[in-house]
């Protein structure tokens, strides 16, 4: 694969992450391997180099989206070895394996909302930073079909970002103050729990989150809001934080007389122990049960090597 | 041409304003228009007597609609599909954008066809780590060419059908062909100068990964509005309704101007969209340049001006018709690059209608001379077409710096050949129709 190729397909997968979240980037990527595999045009001994090289891709990127690594390391061990199979059988089977891996996403993340939409209540205040897709969705649900009254505090960042979250929200008539990030000081006093994704928690208990969401989740813990974490298993990574690749972005800016390099990182990362309820699609752990599993020396894996809580 | 001086001097220097953009349009054709008035070169009540209000009905009516339609998600759809179509293939993309290009910009203003054009080409285009440039350069090009199509494609062709009175059917069954010919021969020298950049991508998985990934990104993105079906289709039914009633004006005796305006306020109507709003989308400085302009030119056209340019100039080509068409569609063409070919039409109507006068030319083939020349010159370079200047801008803004270089160099050729091309229709037309 042409190094080209290799940063474009890194840098969509990075943009899409940042706008609509891991689980959701998962999905698409996993979608978008099918309807390539269905395209590809070429001859049988080629074409698992071509699976394998873009499985490699996909598992490099930067930053790591655990959930699609997962998944595809899942994808590399069953689709094995078949020699006498035709172009066609191995295509066929290629994609039988990424629709089951797409089926077990989408069922984990269903999951997480499902327990997720237990922790709303009536009259709550949520104060949300960058929440993904899904966890949207979950606020919707709970206004739309639960019929529960909440508010929302939106911390405004990157208005691309925020945007949407805005857009979703007001669709579902769900009643919101949008601040920006930096002003969230004056308003703590007004939420009462703090809703934020992941990208990946990683082995030294590290939450990988968006960023900025490092200092709000720290003035939020020290102002004892509860802080919930929504992340399905797959989200739990075997490596630790020094080895989710980060990306660090170099920028050079001028604002009229003064040219400077603006230095910027897709994500923050975020201890696990400032976190007060973490949502997988097992159930809610409280800060205890966190905090008993943070200590467990061996954590219990799965097959795809992700931790089982 | 007594007293002509002074309408001529604030005539020049209002072109002078409008070409290197001074001021504000608008401001720049109403100050002319001001100063005359001031210094009773004319009345207010004569100035308004200049203004041809069924061109500026025709303007409003279908800004009116193009800013509901745009309000419904009807572009964003279909430029996803679109986007869906071409699967990633340059080829295609190429291709597809530019039907779909020419088709919007025949029935809708050219402007608004790159606003819903160019984002979605720049995000597919980027993504997939093709060069933007030539896909911006192609779509601006082919949105000038596919304009000329129609009566409400282009401003020259709105000036010229309003004040002439030439039907909606007449520009499409007289400029259709060729406007067609030339969109396939800028395609192809698209494709010939630039073949090593559409080579397939269907055995590249990693790169139909990307492709289909980008996808996701581009709906996500432009399809975020949620869609009212019943608002959708009353946009559209309107829309289809206002070409039915262009398309049968010889029978409805409607001009156009009045089927716009009417179709506009029939959607204000039963959409029950927030009109103040609505009216905020209009682009009222254009409006008023147009208005501004009428004037200026109607008081040239008084003090006898245009009579002594028509004589001077353009009749001392001689009396034979293929030479008065080829000059004025290729003046026309090479004016239209360097010059607004908004006002240079309305400068040139009383000129040609001088011309016929002297030299009768059979099937309005000089109308259709100017309409060719007017239109397809404003590709000749990046400042003569308002949809050229747009659609760079907007390049801009997605970080594609696109300079006048950049931009001749695909533009002129194709002009050229495009001017060709019309040039030889219009003689062929004219061999038969003699």
């Amino acid at each position: 694969m042409k190094t080209e190729d290799r940063e474009i397909l890194c840098s969509l997968i990075r943009d899409h992450e940042d706008t609509v979240g891991s689980s959701r980037v998962t999905m698409m990527a996993i979608k978008a391997f099918i309807e390539s595999i269905k395209q590809v045009r070429c001859r049988v001994e080629e074409v698992r180099e071509l699976y394998s090289e873009l499985s490699e891709a996909i598992k490099n990127t930067e930053p790591k989206v655990i959930p699609l690594i997962h998944l595809i390391e899942e994808f590399e061990k069953e689709i094995g070895e078949a020699p006498d199979a035709s172009i066609d059988q191995i295509k066929d089977q290629a994609i039988r394996i990424l629709e089951e891996k797409h089926h077990k996403i989408i069922t984990k993340t269903g999951k997480v909302i499902e327990h997720g939409l237990t922790c709303i209540s009536e009259g709550d205040v949520i104060i949300v930073h960058t929440i993904s897709y899904d966890v949207t969705n979950m606020l919707k649900l709970a206004k739309e079909v639960l019929q529960k009254t909440f508010k929302v505090i939106v911390l405004k960042q990157d208005l691309a970002k925020t945007r949407r979250l805005i857009k979703s929200l007001s669709a579902a008539g769900i009643d919101m103050e949008i601040i920006p990030e930096y002003s969230l000081n004056h308003y703590i006093d007004q939420g009462n729990k703090v809703f934020m994704g992941a990208l990946s928690i990683t082995e030294d208990m590290k939450v990988i989150s968006a960023i900025g969401s490092a200092n709000i989740v720290s003035l939020c813990h020290l102002s004892n809001l509860p802080v919930y974490l929504f992340a399905n298993t797959l989200k739990f990574s075997h490596r630790p934080s020094s080895q989710q690749r980060i990306h660090r972005k170099v920028e050079s800016k001028t604002h009229g007389d003064l040219s400077f390099q603006l230095i910027t990182h897709s994500h923050d990362t975020v201890d696990l122990k400032q976190v007060d309820f973490l949502i997988t699609e097992d159930g809610i752990m409280d800060k205890t049960a966190i905090s008993e599993f943070i200590k467990a020396p061996g954590k219990k894996r799965d097959s795809s090597g992700s931790i089982v809580v | 041409m007594e007293g002509a001086l002074l309408p001529i001097v604030v005539f020049l220097a209002v072109y002078v304003a409008l070409t290197f953009e001074l001021v504000n349009k608008a401001v720049a054709a109403l100050l002319g228009v001001m100063i005359l008035l001031v210094l009773h070169v004319v009345s207010e009540h004569q100035a308004v007597e200049f203004i041809d209000f069924e061109t500026i009905m025709l303007l409003l009516g279908m800004m009116s609609i193009v800013a509901i339609l745009r309000k419904s998600g009807f572009f964003s759809i279909v430029s996803v599909r679109i986007a869906e179509m071409t699967q990633g293939s340059p080829l295609k993309i190429l291709i597809l954008f530019s039907i779909v290009t020419a088709v919007l910009s025949a029935f809708l203003d050219n402007v608004t066809t790159v606003l819903i054009i160019i984002p979605i080409i720049i995000e597919l285009t980027a993504g997939m780590g093709l060069d933007p440039k030539m896909f911006v350069i192609s779509q601006a090009i082919i949105s000038n060419i596919g304009g000329t199509a129609t009566l409400i494609g282009d401003p020259p062709n709105i000036i010229i059908g309003s004040k002439v009175g030439l039907t909606f059917n007449q520009f499409m069954l007289n400029l259709t062909l060729p406007v067609m010919v030339c969109i396939a021969a800028a395609l192809v020298y698209i494709w010939a100068t630039n073949r090593d950049k559409f080579k397939p991508i269907d055995t590249n998985l990693a790169k139909l990964f990307s492709v289909q990934l980008l996808l996701e990104k581009i709906r996500y993105h432009f399809l975020d509005t949620k869609i009212d079906k019943l608002f959708l289709t009353k946009g559209l039914v309107c829309l289809g309704l206002a070409i039915v009633l262009f398309v049968t004006q010889t029978i409805t005796k409607l001009s156009p101007g009045v089927v716009a305006v009417f179709v506009a306020m029939i959607l204000f109507v039963i959409t029950r969209i927030d009109v103040e709003a609505m009216l905020e989308e209009i682009e009222w400085s254009t409006l008023l340049f147009f208005t501004g302009l009428f004037i200026l030119v109607g008081i040239l056209e008084e003090k006898g001006v245009i009579e002594w340019l028509a004589e001077n100039i353009f009749m001392r080509v001689g009396d034979n018709p293929y030479v008065i068409v080829l000059t004025v569609l290729w003046v026309s063409g090479i004016a239209s690059g360097f010059l607004d070919n908004i006002p240079f039409t309305i400068t040139m109507i009383p000129i040609v209608k001088l011309m016929l006068e002297s030299n009768p030319i059979p099937n309005n083939i000089l109308w259709w001379a100017l309409s060719l020349g007017a239109c397809l010159g404003g590709n000749l370079t990046m400042i003569g077409a308002s949809a050229n200047i747009v659609s760079i801008g907007m390049a801009k803004k997605f970080g594609q710096e696109i300079s006048f270089l950049d931009f001749a160099r695909k533009s002129v050729v194709i002009t050229l050949i495009t001017l060709v091309i019309a040039s030889g229709y219009l003689t062929l037309y004219l061999w038969i129709s003699l």
